[in-house]
């Protein structure tokens, strides 16, 4: 049904005050499909510097080295979530046929990148995270 | 999650289905959806979110808001205050006989307001 919450960790960020230069990772997290949708929201702008918050997934099979994700939206670059002001933001991640680079599908395990991109000194934003909304395609994917 | 559903046009008339109706999860909540064929084109399709409490009666509630493309087949609807329970809205009118659309309904991110 279409109330039932399919979705797993990278959340948990229920309102993290990041400053101008800083940058963190969330813990990885298991995968629930090949393709997601990854929203955050900006709660409080503070950016007289002109800053923005970028927030990019990265995958990795559990023995393997992390990978930094190509996004199906935004489609032109920076290809990752980027929030300028309040509200929601949205990134697709759709997997293609086989495995491609840079990564599309998911692996074994995922986890955000969250970092204040550009601006100034005083700069900060609150930000939260959602839970990463999984799917697998349901038709062939593009290769 | 849903499975694929696929809606083909009997006739020309504008018709309007909805889904079974499902609680909310909270009271905001960003919906989507992926449209992976659609021969009506030119807008002859479009979804929407109602909403209703438990105690009222009716099927067609209140609107709450309707999905827009973000992108490719993939469409979202942002809906605030949301009531007790919430179903979706297909309307379409096809030029023709024949014509459809499948698509399915990806699960929801529930939220309330943080500050």
């Amino acid at each position: 049904m279409c109330g039932c919450q399919n979705s797993y960790g990278i959340t948990n960020i229920p309102g993290r005050r990041i400053s101008y230069g800083e940058t963190f990772y969330t813990d990885w997290v298991p995968r629930g499909g090949d393709c997601a949708i990854l929203r955050a929201e900006g709660l409080i702008k503070t950016a007289a510097g002109g800053s923005t918050v970028r927030i990019s997934l990265q995958t990795r099979s559990e023995e393997g080295t992390a990978s930094d994700m190509d996004t199906f939206y935004p489609s032109s670059s920076p290809k990752l979530l980027e929030i300028s002001g309040t509200g929601l933001a949205r990134a697709i991640y759709l997997a293609k046929a086989s495995s491609v680079s840079p990564v599309r599908g998911f692996l074994e395990q995922v986890r955000a990148k969250i970092t204040v991109y550009g601006g100034a000194a005083g700069d900060y934003y609150v930000v939260r995270i959602f839970p990463l909304v999984f799917f697998d395609n349901s038709i062939p994917a593009a290769s | 999650m849903w499975m694929l559903t696929q809606i083909t046009a009997l006739d020309t008339a504008s018709v309007t289905y909805y889904t079974p109706w499902f609680p909310r999860g909270a009271e905001n909540a960003a919906f989507s959806l992926e449209k992976v064929a659609d021969t009506i084109g030119n807008g002859g399709v479009t979804f929407g979110v109602v909403t209703k409490n438990r105690e009222d009666e009716g099927s067609g509630g209140t609107s709450a808001g309707s999905f827009s493309s973000v992108s490719g087949g993939f469409y979202e609807a942002t809906c605030t205050g949301l009531s007790e329970l919430v179903r979706f809205t297909i309307t379409f009118r096809a030029t023709a006989v024949g014509q459809g659309v499948i698509f399915r309904f990806l699960p929801p991110t529930w939220y309330d307001k943080a500050v």
